[in-house]
C-alpha cells in the first residue's frame, strides 16, 4: 500500500496546462485535503456505470489515500438486465416481422442463446439508436415492420421512453412498441444497505439520475441507515469533491445527502420530467441481474399505454434461466467483490468474449477494471 | 457517351459497356489514354527496397466534407507505403459497384483519385471493375494496392523504438472519424471539422535525412492514435508514457466525441502519422514536419519509457492511468 501522496511533488508535470482553467489545480488542491482528512479506511461506492468508468479512465485512484477503497455498485443498465429479459429481447428480434432499435451497449450482451450481434450478423434487422425518437422515426419511416424498442435505462432515459410512447399514442402508430426494461435506482440503494457483506461506508450518488429524481429520493440512506450520500458529476475534480464531503461527513459522525452537483441538480429535480414519468409508468416489480426481484424498482406502462408494451403486443413470456457457472457479476453489482475476484474475470470473460454484462458494457464494473486495473500500480 | 445514367449488371459483363464505362469513367479520369493497356502494368523500379501493400475500402457514407471513398482509398494507400518510409511509385485500384449505382457518382469518385494522382505525382497504373447486385455491396468498394521504394538507410519499423525516444504526432487527431461519425448520427457540422484525408508521403520524406533518428513512422487510421501506441509497445517490448493534455484534438472533435460517447484517441485519422524518434533529433523532426502544411499542428505526445510494454497515460489531471488497446468495434467502416 502507498504511503505518499502521489500528487505531492515539486516536479511541474507537464500536462498542467490552462487547458482546464485551474481545474486541475482545484483538483489538486481537493486530493492533498482528502489525504489530511483520509483517517480510517473507509469503502465508497459510486453507483452509477458514467463514474466507475469516468473514475477509471482519470485514473483517480491512482491518486488516492490509500484509507479510501473506491467499489462500483449497480448503476449500469446494461449490467443490471436479467438473463431472461435479454432472452427475451432474442426472441423478439428472430421476428421477421419486427424491426428491433436499441441502444449500442445491447448488441454484445450474452444471453443464453447468443447475442444481437450474432442475430444481425445472421440477418435480423436491429439498429442502433441513440434515443427512442429515433426508434419512433423507423416507425413512421418503415412501412410494414412493427418496430420494437429495447427500452434499457434508469431515470435518465425512461422520460425520453415516455416521451416517444407518449407521442405514439397521439400519432396512433400501430407499429410501435416498447420492451420496457426501465429500472429506478433508490430501490437498488435500499438493497446494497440492507446487505450486510457489502459494508459501505458512503455513496457517490449518480448525476445524471439525480437531474431528474432531484435529492429527496435519498434522504432515507443518512435518515434511516445513517450513510452519507454525496450528488456528484462526472468530471474529475467533482468527483473528488464529492470524496472529501463523504470524508468530512464520515469523520464527524453526520451522514448526510449532499448535492455536489447543483449547476445541474435542483433539489427537487425535473419537475417536467417526473410528471412525464408519472403519466406514463407505475411502479412495478423488476428483475435485476444477480440481484433478484427488487419490489417497486420497475416502471411499468399505465394501462392507457398498455398497446405500446411490447410483452402484451407480442405475448412474449420470461423463461427462468441459468446463470452461466462461476459468473459472479451479482455480487460484483452489489460491491461485495471486485471483478479480479470473480474466477471467471480475464479468462473465460473478457470484453472480446464477454460472460455477463458488466464485462459488455462501455460503463460496466469488470469492462473499466478489465481495461484501467493495471492504472493501480503504474510504478510497479 | 454511356446512355444510362445508372451502373447496370450489363456494365460488369467484360463487354463492350465494360469497356466504355472503363474509358468514359475511369481511364479519363486518371490520366490514361488507355493505349497501353494490358493484363499487368509494367513499372521500372529504382533501386532499393520494395514496399508493397493493399487495402479495402468500405466507407459509408461515400462523399464526405473534405473527400470521398476516391480520395481516401488513394492516400491510404500512399500512407501505408509512406510510413514504411517509401518513395510510393504507383497504384492499383479495383472497383466493386453495386448495380444501380450514379454513374456521375462514379465519375466524381475517379476524378477525385485522378486529381490527387495529379498532385501527388503517383501514377494509378492498373485497374479493375466488377458491377454486383443490388444489396450484394454498398454503392462502391475500392480496393487498392501500392509499390514503393525504400531509400537506402531508411528503416521504421518499430523493433527500432529505444527507450528515452519521443512520441510526436503530426496533427490534431480523431478529425476524420467524427467527421464520418457525425454524418453517420446526423449531426451538423458546419464547423471546421472536415475529414483530414490526404497524403502523407511528402511530409514523411521531408525527415529522411534524420535517417535512423526516426526510428518509427505509422499512420493512426483505425483504432486511431491509441491503436499505434499500443501496438509499439507491444512491437518493442516497451513502456510508453503518453501526455493526455499535449495531445492536439479540436474543440469541436472533443466536445462532438464526448456527445456520442466516443474517445477521440481511438478514432480513424486519414491524414495523421505518428513518429517515434530519438530524443536528440526530436526538435528538428518537429521542425521540419511544422514546416509543412500537413504538419503545423505537430506536437510532441509522449515518450518511451521503458519498463512494462504498456502505455499509460498522464492525464490533464496529474494522475495516471493504462491506456489500452482499443477493443471490439468502434466505428463501423470509417475507413
Amino acid at each position: 500500500m502507498r504511503a505518499d501522496n502521489p500528487m505531492k511533488t515539486d516536479n511541474p508535470s507537464v500536462n498542467t496546462v490552462d487547458a482546464h482553467k485551474g481545474l486541475d489545480q482545484y483538483f489538486k488542491k481537493l486530493n492533498e485535503k482528502l489525504w489530511q482528512i483520509a483517517k480510517r479506511p473507509v469503502k465508497l461506492m459510486e453507483v452509477c456505470g458514467t463514474h466507475t468508468m469516468a473514475i477509471g479512465k482519470s485514473g483517480i485512484r491512482s491518486v488516492l489515500p490509500p484509507q479510501i477503497e473506491l467499489i462500483s455498485g449497480p448503476g449500469c443498465p446494461v449490467c443490471v438486465t436479467a438473463d431472461s429479459d435479454i432472452d427475451v429481447f432474442m426472441r423478439l428480434a428472430r421476428n421477421p416481422n419486427i424491426l428491433l432499435a436499441t441502444y449500442g451497449d445491447m448488441i454484445r450482451v450474452p444471453g443464453t442463446e447468443g447475442s444481437l450481434a450474432e442475430l444481425k450478423a445472421q440477418g435480423a434487422d436491429i439498429r442502433v439508436v441513440y434515443s427512442a425518437l429515433e426508434a419512433l422515426e423507423f416507425a413512421r419511416s418503415v412501412k410494414g415492420k412493427e418496430v420494437v424498442f429495447l427500452g434499457v435505462g434508469f431515470e435518465t432515459t425512461a422520460p425520453a421512453t415516455a416521451q416517444a410512447i407518449t407521442i405514439a399514442a397521439q400519432e396512433g402508430l400501430a407499429n410501435f412498441s416498447v420492451f420496457n426494461l426501465h429500472k429506478t435506482v433508490p430501490g437498488a440503494l435500499k438493497v446494497l444497505l440492507d446487505d450486510e457483506a457489502a459494508q459501505i461506508d458512503g455513496f457517490i450518488l449518480p448525476g445524471h439520475v439525480s437531474i431528474i429524481i432531484g435529492e429527496k429520493p435519498y434522504r432515507f440512506i443518512a435518515e434511516e441507515y445513517g450513510i452519507s450520500g454525496a450528488i456528484a458529476g462526472f468530471e474529475p475534480p467533482e468527483i473528488m469533491a464529492a470524496l472529501v464531503r463523504l470524508v468530512k461527513d464520515i469523520n464527524a459522525g453526520t451522514p448526510s445527502i449532499s448535492n455536489m452537483y447543483r449547476h445541474a441538480v435542483r433539489p427537487e429535480g425535473n419537475v417536467v420530467a417526473q410528471k412525464l414519468l408519472a403519466d406514463t409508468f407505475e411502479p412495478c416489480d423488476a428483475e435485476w441481474r444477480g440481484i433478484g426481484v427488487i419490489p417497486g424498482s420497475g416502471l411499468a406502462f399505465r394501462n392507457e399505454f398498455a398497446a405500446f408494451d411490447a410483452v402484451k403486443k407480442f405475448n412474449v413470456e420470461k423463461q427462468p434461466v441459468k446463470l452461466f457457472p462461476g459468473c459472479r457479476c451479482g455480487d460484483i453489482l452489489k460491491g461485495t467483490i471486485k471483478p479480479i475476484q470473480c474466477p471467471l474475470f480475464d479468462k473465460r470473460c473478457t470484453p472480446d468474449n464477454p460472460v455477463g454484462p458488466c464485462m459488455v458494457s462501455s460503463e460496466g464494473t469488470c469492462a473499466a477494471y478489465y481495461l484501467y486495473q493495471g492504472s493501480d500500480d503504474l510504478d510497479g | 457517351m454511356i446512355s444510362m445514367d445508372k451502373i447496370r449488371l450489363a456494365h460488369g459483363s467484360g463487354g463492350e459497356m465494360t469497356a466504355r464505362l472503363i474509358e468514359e469513367v475511369f481511364f479519363s479520369a486518371l490520366g490514361s489514354d488507355g493505349k497501353n493497356a494490358n493484363d499487368s502494368a509494367v513499372i521500372d523500379l529504382p533501386a532499393g527496397k520494395t514496399a508493397f501493400t493493399t487495402d479495402a475500402f468500405v466507407i459509408s457514407p461515400i462523399f464526405f466534407p473534405g473527400g470521398d471513398i476516391g480520395k481516401l482509398a488513394f492516400c491510404g494507400t500512399v500512407n501505408d507505403l509512406a510510413a514504411a518510409g517509401a518513395c510510393p511509385v504507383a497504384l492499383s485500384a479495383s472497383f466493386i459497384i453495386e448495380e444501380g449505382v450514379d454513374i456521375a457518382g462514379l465519375k466524381q469518385i475517379a476524378q477525385s483519385m485522378g486529381a490527387i494522382s495529379k498532385e501527388t505525382g503517383i501514377p494509378v497504373v492498373c485497374g479493375d471493375t466488377k458491377v454486383v447486385d443490388k444489396g450484394s455491396a454498398d454503392k462502391v468498394f475500392i480496393s487498392t494496392s501500392g509499390i514503393g521504394v525504400i531509400p537506402e538507410g531508411i528503416d521504421y519499423h518499430p523493433r527500432n523504438i529505444r527507450d528515452g525516444d519521443i512520441i510526436i504526432v503530426s496533427g490534431s487527431i480523431g478529425d476524420h472519424g467524427y467527421c464520418i461519425m457525425a454524418l453517420r448520427e446526423g449531426i451538423d457540422i458546419k464547423s471546421s471539422v472536415i475529414s483530414d484525408c490526404r497524403p502523407l508521403n511528402e511530409l514523411v520524406g521531408l525527415l529522411a535525412p534524420l535517417g535512423d533518428g526516426i526510428r518509427a513512422v505509422r499512420d493512426a487510421t483505425r483504432g486511431g492514435l491509441g491503436m499505434v501506441v499500443n501496438e509499439w509497445a507491444q512491437q518493442s517490448g516497451r513502456g510508453i508514457l503518453v501526455f493526455d493534455s499535449l495531445i492536439p484534438i479540436k474543440k469541436e472533435v472533443k466536445g462532438g466525441c464526448a456527445l456520442l460517447g466516443l474517445d477521440p484517441i481511438y478514432m480513424a485519422n486519414e491524414g495523421k502519422m505518428i513518429f517515434a524518434v530519438a530524443p536528440h533529433k526530436a526538435p528538428e523532426a518537429l521542425l521540419l514536419l511544422k514546416d509543412h502544411p500537413a504538419g503545423e499542428d505537430a506536437a510532441v505526445i509522449g515518450e518511451v519509457v521503458g519498463g512494462k510494454a504498456v502505455v499509460r497515460v498522464e492525464t490533464e489531471w496529474g494522475t495516471k492511468r493504462i491506456l489500452p488497446a482499443p477493443r471490439g468495434e468502434i466505428l463501423p467502416r470509417i475507413c
